[in-house]
């Protein structure tokens, strides 16, 4: 772990500061801008700390998300320097890999006490269903992470406007396989008359699970990319 | 001890980069890896590096494939000319983790930053052309690998530093290790290297001892006919001839009336040897 510190640093940094700008905004700059507003339009009594605290998690899990498809977008980055310090193409991958694994624990711990903080705040703390809410939001991460990693991977196969081209193509083809999986998800099919498979029984739970396995497969596909023979590890693949 | 290049090739669609050269880097030298602008060399460090896969051919150390066998990979070092390190991460981290990692000193690192007058605290994307040339270098110089390739290390750097640069580069040298120069500057890195690598159009052209190759090649000018006469039954590396004048690089000694026979630098000897690509 010592090895990485750095990196691992970088990483969390990444996702702690963006989350702390998205709170300040939601939880300081929104809110206090709402009351001055109300107070100048003479609406005092606004209900401005319950309305935005209680969506203060769900907004912060976005800017989440979005970090997570930087970081692995920086995927490629890293590895070079990896390689640098000596290390192969495989296991340059993995340990990034392993990096973003605690990246995702500690998006999980920084999404816990946002949400204990606005849950406290907004006066309806419901611990389970906030351990639950935090925990599908950090699968969805998976899919982010999964997906800028994979674009990143696909970079380094052709140069640009070629591999521009190639990681859309990709990304809308993943994109429709994933509502194709979470609609399925939703349904229940009917075998024979008394067998049926329940593919469903929890909405956010199962779509952050199906986002999850394909963050995990798009992370293979970019592993398996990188072992391409025409897989460049260049700069100007992606710079 | 040393790292073999066998029959690499690799092509980028039409263009070959590398066209089965063969060379080798022995622990105990410093190489330099020469070649004009768009000859192979860092096309052939990128390989060797793992940052390009090579369609043909095998890079072996000590006999293991050097893809398959990451101890073996982890005995090299390789300062490209590329954008290799996370923009946003601040110098002093970069040292950091390359202690952390076992690749080098961090000590020699800032050491090395304090004579450059390199400020670790900035970020890799804020630094000018030769202070990230100046970084890359300090990674080398503080790396303990066994094999360092520099690819372009002067590039953007001002006399002083380009000076400092092979002060540091003698320094850290030691004969159980091998650093590879590839460079434009033939005339500043000559003092410094014993063992030249010439690559041109993709094709090994040159490898051997400096001062072997330099002993055995004599530049001839004069009068054509007499130069023809003196060089005749030789093996002429390279010719030119204007309003009746004649320069030709050949190999072995030379004798005759009427005729200038010097001995050549690297420099002259390199532009020789690359002309006829042209």
């Amino acid at each position: 772990m010592k090895k990485d510190r750095v990196v691992i640093k970088d990483y969390t940094l990444s996702v702690l500061s963006a989350g702390l700008i998205g709170a300040l905004i939601v939880m300081v700059f929104i809110p206090v801008l709402m009351y001055t507003i109300g107070r100048q339009i003479g609406m005092e009594d606004l209900p401005i700390v319950s309305v935005f605290f209680s969506g203060t998690l769900e907004s912060i899990s976005v800017i989440e998300i979005i970090t997570h498809i930087v970081l692995g977008a920086l995927v490629l980055q890293y590895m070079r320097l990896y390689m640098f310090m000596g290390l192969t193409r495989d296991r340059a991958f993995l340990r990034l890999m392993m990096v973003e694994g605690i990246t995702l624990i500690v998006t999980f711990l920084f999404l816990m006490i946002i949400g204990i903080i606005s849950s406290l705040i907004a006066g309806s703390l419901v611990f389970s269903s906030l351990f639950k809410t935090c925990f599908y939001i950090t699968l969805t991460c998976v899919l982010a992470f999964g997906i800028g990693c994979v674009s990143s991977a696909l970079s380094t196969t052709c140069r640009p406007p070629l591999s521009v081209g190639v990681v859309i193509a990709f990304l809308f083809a993943m994109s429709w396989l994933f509502s194709k999986a979470a609609s399925l998800a939703q349904e229940t099919i009917q075998i024979s008359n008394g067998i049926q498979i329940v593919l469903k029984s929890n909405e956010t739970s199962s779509e952050a699970i199906i986002a999850c396995i394909f963050g995990l497969v798009m992370s293979l596909i970019a592993y398996l990319v990188y072992k391409l023979p025409i897989s460049q590890m260049k700069s100007t693949a992606i710079n | 001890m040393s790292i073999e290049i066998k029959d690499i090739k690799k092509s980028f669609r039409s263009t070959k980069a590398l066209d089965g050269v063969s060379c080798s880097f022995e622990r105990g030298h410093i190489i330099g890896l020469l070649g004009r602008n768009g000859a192979g060399k860092s096309t052939l460090i990128k390989c060797i590096g793992n940052r390009l896969y090579q369609d043909e051919g095998s890079i072996l150390l000590d006999g293991n494939e050097v893809r398959k066998s990451p101890k073996d990979f982890e005995r090299i070092t390789i300062v490209g000319d590329e954008n290799m390190l996370p923009s946003s991460t601040k110098l002093k981290n970069i040292f950091k983790m390359m202690d952390d990692m076992g690749i080098g000193s961090e000590e020699k690192a800032l050491m090395l930053s304090k004579k450059f007058k390199l400020d670790v605290n900035k970020k890799w994307e804020k630094l000018s052309t030769g202070y990230r040339t100046i970084f890359k270098d300090i990674l080398g110089l503080a790396s303990n690998r066994e094999y360092i390739f520099f690819d372009e290390p002067i590039l953007g750097l001002d006399a002083n530093h380009r000076e400092l640069f092979y002060e540091e580069l003698l320094a850290s040298f030691s004969p159980d290790r091998c650093f590879v120069v590839a460079t434009h500057l033939i005339e500043e890195i000559s003092p410094l290297i014993d063992k030249v690598i010439i690559i041109d159009n993709g094709k090994l052209m040159k490898e051997g001892d400096k001062d072997y190759l330099l002993s055995k090649v004599k530049m001839v000018s004069g009068e054509k006919e007499r130069v023809e006469r003196a060089v005749e039954g030789r093996k002429v590396l390279s010719r030119s001839s204007i309003l009746g004048q004649m320069k030709v690089l050949v190999e072995g000694d030379v004798e005759g009336d009427g005729i200038n026979v010097e001995n050549v630098d690297l420099q002259r000897y390199f532009v020789e040897m690359t002309k006829d690509g042209e």
